[in-house]
């Protein structure tokens, strides 16, 4: 079964158009709904002593995009541990799982979704109109 | 002069939880800001709060994602956090919250997390919230 490209070169030359003022927008639509997850994740996050928290960062990556750091101690609390041991062998059990990353995630899918889409929406009007 | 956003949010907060039925039946009067030591479940207690200026030409506002802590009986398992949990999107999810100083836009629900505690002794619902306060 073949397959049918149609609207490429439409498509490519409102690409063309990407100004930098729209290439502005796009990044601040990422840095918004990095922000909601970094804000969500530290509001889930168990840690009492506020070392998890106070790690959770988003930084700007080169390409406009966003890097979420989720902090040392992410890993253990999102899936838990396997069975601990001291070094004589003593029974430490398993470390609790309290997962915060993946609810931030899903917590906040559809509003980033609908932000993504208002900027893509704005972009497209702008190409179009310009 | 309003306080904070965060004071102000937690104020408003703590008023709305204890004038709600569903949660009085649940926790009667047990909502904190820090619990007293030693504690008596089941109780709720206000939990971080993460403020956030909108950027914007024409006034000042805040983003406030903020989180409803719940803790359950030892043995009494997931359910009464579950059901502390679900008391506590029912009385916030929606409501205008009336923020001294502040318009309360709006008020929703973004998720939640029910886990075994660390220690072993119960369960926590860990809620989560997002307001918009203009002012």
């Amino acid at each position: 079964m073949g397959v049918k490209v149609s609207g490429m070169k439409k498509a490519r030359r409102l690409l063309l158009k990407i100004t930098p003022a729209i290439k502005a927008e796009f990044e601040a639509a990422n840095r918004e709904n990095a922000e909601l997850i970094v804000d969500v994740a530290k509001v889930l996050a168990p840690s009492k002593s506020g070392f998890t928290r106070g790690r959770i960062r988003n930084v700007p990556a080169v390409d406009g995009g966003q890097i979420i750091d989720f902090g040392p101690l992410s890993r253990i609390l999102e899936g838990g541990t396997e069975l601990r041991a001291t070094k004589t062998g003593a029974n430490r059990g398993k470390g609790p799982a309290r997962p915060f990353v993946r609810p931030a995630m899903q917590g906040t899918k559809k509003k980033r979704a609908a932000r993504n889409r208002k900027a893509i929406k704005a972009a497209i009007k702008v190409a179009k109109d310009g | 002069m309003a306080d904070s956003y965060a004071i102000e949010l937690q104020v408003a907060l703590v008023a709305l939880l204890e004038a709600d039925a569903g949660i009085a039946a649940l926790v009667s009067e047990r909502i904190y800001d820090e619990p007293p030591q030693p504690v008596m479940r089941p109780y709720i207690k206000i939990g971080d709060i993460e403020p956030r200026p909108v950027r914007s030409s024409c006034g000042k506002a805040a983003n406030v994602v903020f989180g409803i802590e719940a803790y359950s009986r030892p043995n009494s398992g997931r359910i009464e956090a579950t059901r502390c949990a679900e008391a506590v999107v029912s009385a916030l999810d929606g409501a205008a919250l009336d923020v001294v100083g502040y318009r309360t836009v709006y008020c929703r629900w973004l998720t939640q997390t029910v886990e075994s505690d660390g220690d072993g002794v119960g369960y926590s619902a860990i809620i989560v919230f997002e307001t918009l306060l203009d002012g």
